[in-house]
């Protein structure tokens, strides 16, 4: 995505921008997932080996 | 019927010495709710009522002595991917006496009608007068639609405003905030513990804010105004304590007005390099926290249809950080006091709170380090040390008991006999309050010889969350004393680089 004149971006560009950093917001979900995944992995070796 | 006094005051005293250790609970339940709220960002969001929208902008710059910094900060104001038509800087000198004045004359010159010095001859008095200062001229006509507060040193990325301005196209929103992003070039110990605090608090904690309902404090150097709003506050910012960024943001929310944080409107800012520095910095915002919180008590825990400061979840989440330290020593406390009553409950509470910690703590830093994934590889040691070592292995000792009181010991030939183990208990769960000790003699010992190896070394042995409470517990003990509250500023000397 890039703009011919970086200094008056149109609406197309903008609103363009603004769709691509509203996706980008859906990757905090996986994100999430795998600040999870080390929590579990956490539980899990206390679990096998500490109690 | 007999009653036995000496079984009544027995467990009265677990009851109360449970509630002291249930204060250290509430900040880390408090930070591990904020978390969980962040990926609900993904649908919580402003950005489906945000649109194309350039408004006319105005840009406060305060400067005080800032000439080895303000020309490049102009310059750069002036090549943002935004029309400059629409883009004018007001740089208010606050009685510089260095070349500040020149530098500014000369980008006035160079950007004529787009760049304007205004001079204050009495100087000291605060950012916030300098802003004013600024605002009043700005105000003088119809030409601002939006204002943008700033610091003189911040360095704005090209399309940072573009993506502030964007959010001001739903009227209900009267202010934006971007990501204050810790740009040193010269990095040391500090300014990477300070960069990776910044992603917990910004692109973390404000898109949970976001979530929630409300932010607690729009950035400093990066602050974007509608004109309504503006005017709505008076048309100047409040200059009655040392938090007037926390009070424009509490008093925009209060009139119905919303404020969005904007994770992705990136800003580079230099921060203190030491403790001393970082002290004084933080100092002046706790102590401005402490009248922050006195100002509001009527909007504390009382929801309102207006604004959502009033709600449960952001007055836990603001007494928790407020109160952080005190919970830590009345939690210490609560468990010291339970073992010397040989309470059976000591380890099943201990373990309970510290695991809870360490869990909180797993999933927090493992979420944010991804949130930055280049400042988080930068700072790989600052962020898995940011609870301090000592911490980290007392969290340890809670979630893998055997590891720390059998096996660690027993790589070094090391027996612990049942005295042993009850001292090392003791010093495990009064570690916290002695945690900000540490983080106190860094700070003293900083400027000696000694202290350019100890003072690291101590941060990442307590921690830099102690060197925080430290600090704020400091702000307690200058509020009860009333000791003056002045406006130091940071010195700021052009290393931030993007």
């Amino acid at each position: 995505m890039t703009e011919s004149d970086p200094r008056h971006p149109s609406d197309e560009f903008i609103q363009a921008e603004l769709d691509r950093d509203l996706r980008h917001e859906r990757v905090l979900i996986p994100k999430a997932i795998i600040a999870l995944a080390v929590v579990a992995v956490l539980v899990i070796i206390r679990q096998l080996l500490f109690v | 019927v007999s009653f036995d006094w000496g079984t009544f005051g027995y467990n009265t005293l677990v009851v109360v010495l449970l509630i002291l250790v249930a204060t250290g609970a509430i900040p880390v339940l408090a930070g591990a709710f904020s978390f969980i709220a962040i990926p609900f960002h993904s649908v919580k969001n402003h950005y489906k009522k945000a649109g194309p929208y350039l408004p006319r902008v105005a840009i406060v710059v305060p400067a005080w002595n800032e000439g080895a910094v303000i020309g490049e900060s102009v310059d750069r104001l002036m090549a943002l991917e935004y029309p400059p038509e629409n883009l004018r800087v007001y740089v208010v000198d606050d009685a510089s006496t260095d070349n500040t004045p020149d530098v500014i004359q000369a980008k006035a010159a160079r950007y004529p009608g787009q760049v304007f010095h205004i001079r204050r001859d009495k100087g000291g008095e605060g950012k916030a007068h300098t802003l004013n200062a600024g605002i009043r001229v700005i105000l003088e006509d119809d030409w601002m639609e939006a204002l943008l507060i700033m610091d003189a040193d911040v360095v704005y990325l090209p399309n940072s405003l573009r993506k502030m301005t964007r959010h001001l196209a739903d009227p209900k929103v009267g202010a934006v905030s971007a990501y204050i992003r810790e740009g040193s070039a010269d990095k040391n110990y500090l300014t990477r513990f300070i960069g990776f605090e910044y992603v917990l608090s910004q692109p973390a904690a404000r898109r949970a804010q976001n979530v929630l309902g409300a932010q607690a404090c729009l950035a400093g150097g990066a602050q974007l105004h509608t004109r309504e709003n503006l005017l709505a506050l008076g048309g100047q910012i409040d200059t009655s304590s040392l938090a007037e960024d926390t009070i424009t943001t509490f008093e925009t929310q209060l009139r119905g007005r919303e404020v969005v944080f904007e994770p992705l409107a990136v800003v580079h800012a230099e921060e203190p390099g030491l403790i001393a520095a970082l002290w004084k910095q933080r100092l002046r915002w706790a102590r401005g926290n402490v009248s922050v919180t006195a100002r509001y008590r009527h909007i504390w825990f009382r929801p309102s249809k207006v604004h959502k400061l009033g709600s449960v979840s952001f007055g836990v989440v603001w007494f928790s950080l407020w109160l952080l330290p005190v919970a830590m020593v009345t939690s210490s406390i609560g468990l010291l006091g339970l073992l010397l009553i040989h309470s059976q409950l000591a380890v099943i509470v201990f373990r309970t709170l510290w695991i809870t910690a360490a869990v909180s703590f797993a999933f927090t830093l493992a979420l944010a380090a991804q949130l930055d994934r280049k400042l988080s590889s930068n700072a790989w040691r600052e962020v898995i040390t940011f609870p301090g070592i000592i911490s980290m292995i007392v969290m340890l000792t809670a979630f893998f008991p055997k590891l720390t009181e059998v096996d660690l010991p027993a790589l070094f030939g090391i027996h612990l006999t049942a005295g042993g183990l009850f001292d090392l208990t003791i010093a495990i769960y009064i570690w916290i309050p002695f945690s900000m000790l540490g983080a106190y003699l860094a700070r003293e010992v900083e400027s000696t010889w000694i202290g350019r190896f100890l003072s690291p070394l101590l941060i990442y042995l307590v921690g830099y969350g102690s060197l925080l409470c430290a600090i704020t517990f400091d702000s307690y003990i200058k509020e009860i004393r009333h000791a003056e509250a002045k406006w130091d500023k940071t010195e700021k000397t052009g290393r931030v680089v993007v």
